[in-house]
């Protein structure tokens, strides 16, 4: 019986190591010379299971949403292009495109934005003044705020947001607002679709159908100012992540997640019953018990990759298993340590 | 076999060849080499954008190219970036194949993940660009504060008539750096004045950054330098011409 107590202590210790060294390993071996300068500290396991996903060869074109990009236009193209994009008489319009300076062609363009029968322009939440020196001269046009969520210090876009203060933002705005979505932060889903992405010198030529009854977002794709880290790219442009936003708002996609203390909860369990199965099989079969858990352990740490994998590129359930996957990982190094004292310091005992 | 069973097992092996006959095939996009043999056809061409595809039609992929063919009666899309020849239905075949595969592109991801060298990106929070062409102001904000700027350290290192520089950036957000010169006449320009409308890329200095540019040397003939920053981009030939 004693002994029985003496090994739920050592597995809740070894699993409190654990645990202090998956903090320090989530934490701290970021900032060790190798990965200063990486965005190692900037990760999360919805990245990977996202990664995943943009590997995937099928994918599903967006329904409802097509992306014009006017790089390489000036004023004058940017007015010849939504001139063609009114009359091929798209549902909506989103532009993501600022122009605070009045001029002749920036007059033609506020001209062309007054034919679209809905219309969604950018405002800055923290400069409200910098605006188009149209915004105000349109009626009925929309606004939306394009400010991104960013988390942690390199900015990583992984959310998005559909109110604040009271506000809509821009790819609400464009969907519509559609009813039944707060003000609380949205976890972007960026895999399984795609969309028709059509150059602003190719928009005479392009398929009618890609543009009609459609809503047609209007802006840089490649320019460096509008680039953004993302959970999927290093360089993804502000107006893809509108238009991913706008898509789930559009198709009601929404990630549903657990609450971070379930995760916590899940880890701890699997971590207590690893250490516990561990120590049952070394006293059962001393190093070949060992090498049957660190085959175990890798198969465990695989196993919740995939299921997580799969319950969000299928389910859309997000399940952040890195604590669990840190923990079960480092229980093997807390056992080691544990089993080479006793080896040393306790010849007469054993584990 | 009575006739519910005939129809049942004709409706079964009719199924496939139906769903082959709605599906409405054409090029979503191509990148790099792609090229396409219709059937029937002796000329591969290139292939364009929204052509027409027909399950036995050839198409041939370039190394590094993709091309990424589109159902526009179910709007799915398949895509293929395997250099070589296939037939169309081939094509779609093996990509829904993939797709299947999880724990093989899970496999794929991780190793890549290995491999990769993530980099400190732009993490500018507001998703638009500008496009104010004659708007100016930000950039006589600028050129006005030019000398006052103490985010940037800059290291000047002289050698052999030669001057390049090394900068910090001593905040905590990325700033887009450059270098200020000011000539013994009082002239000032800037040095780095190469890049292209609104491409300030190459400048860009993530937060507590050091780095130092000995490939851009200039001529050392005795001029002051001190470095500045913005935390927008901008056009240096813009700044450039407004300080002349």
């Amino acid at each position: 019986m004693r002994k029985r107590y003496r090994d739920l202590l050592l597995v809740v210790l070894m699993a409190a190591a654990a645990w202090g060294l998956s903090a320090f390993a989530m934490y701290n071996i970021a900032n060790l010379p190798l990965f200063t300068g990486s965005a190692a500290a900037d990760w999360e396991m919805s990245d990977l299971y996202g990664a995943v996903g943009k590997r995937r060869d099928v994918l599903q074109k967006s329904g409802d949403i097509t992306l014009v990009a006017l790089d390489g236009c000036d004023r004058a193209g940017m007015a010849d292009a939504l001139e063609l994009l009114a009359y091929m008489e798209p549902r909506a319009l989103g532009l993501d495109v600022f122009f605070l300076q009045e001029d002749a062609d920036g007059r033609r363009i506020e001209a062309a934005l007054c034919d679209f029968p809905r219309l969604v322009l950018p405002f800055d939440l923290h400069h409200p003044e910098s605006v188009s020196f149209f915004q105000q001269r349109i009626p009925g046009a929309h606004e939306g705020f394009v400010n991104l969520l960013s988390s942690y210090a390199t900015g990583t876009v992984r959310d998005f947001v559909c109110l604040k203060d009271g506000r809509a933002s821009f790819p609400y705005a464009l969907a519509g607002a559609p009813e039944g979505w707060g003000e609380a932060p949205v976890r972007l889903k960026f895999d399984g679709i795609d969309f028709p992405v059509i150059p602003a010198a190719e928009l005479s030529l392009s398929d009618e159908a890609d543009i009609r009854d459609r809503i047609v977002i209007a802006g840089m794709m490649e320019d460096p100012s509008d680039t953004h880290r993302s959970a999927v790219g290093e360089k993804s442009s502000g107006m893809l992540l509108h238009a991913y936003a706008a898509e789930m708002l559009l198709s009601h996609t929404r990630m549903r997640e657990l609450p971070g203390w379930v995760s916590t909860l899940t880890a701890l369990l699997l971590s207590l019953l690893f250490l516990w199965v561990s120590l049952l099989a070394k006293r059962k079969w001393d190093d070949a018990g060992t090498l049957l858990m660190r085959c175990l352990q890798l198969l465990a740490i695989f196993g919740l990759f995939l299921l997580g994998c799969r319950l969000y590129l299928e389910q859309n359930i997000y399940l952040d298993f890195s604590l669990t996957i840190t923990m079960l990982a480092l229980d093997a190094l807390v056992f080691d340590i544990v089993a080479g004292a006793y080896a040393l310091f306790a010849k007469n005992r054993t584990l | 076999m009575n006739l519910r069973k005939f129809l049942a097992l004709a409706a079964m092996l009719l199924l496939p060849f139906s769903a082959a006959l709605a599906a409405d095939y054409s090029v979503f996009k191509t990148e790099g080499e792609v090229r396409l043999l219709h059937k029937g056809d002796s000329l591969w061409r290139a292939a364009q954008k929204r052509e027409p595809l027909a399950l036995q039609d050839r198409v041939r992929i370039g190394e590094a190219s993709s091309i990424a063919i589109v159902d526009g009666q179910s709007g799915r899309i398949y895509r293929c970036a395997v250099a070589g020849e296939k037939r169309v239905h081939e094509l779609i075949d093996s990509a829904k194949e993939s797709a299947a595969r999880v724990s093989a592109l899970a496999c794929k991801e991780l190793a890549a993940e290995l491999k990769a060298n993530p980099s400190q990106s732009n993490n500018q929070r507001v998703g638009a660009a500008y496009r104010g062409e004659n708007d100016l102001k930000q950039l006589d904000q600028l050129a006005k504060y030019l000398p006052k700027d103490k985010k940037i350290a800059l290291t000047v290192i002289r050698q052999d008539g030669m001057v390049h520089f090394a900068l910090k950036n001593r905040t905590g957000k990325s700033l887009y750096v450059n270098v200020l010169k000011t000539a013994a006449d009082g002239t000032r320009s800037i040095c780095f004045d190469f890049q292209p409308a609104a491409l300030c890329e190459g400048l860009l200095l993530p937060p507590r950054k050091e780095m130092e540019l000995p490939q851009y040397e200039f001529i050392d003939d005795g001029a002051a330098y001190s470095a500045f920053s913005s935390n927008f981009p901008y056009d240096t030939r813009a700044l450039q011409l407004r300080l002349r």
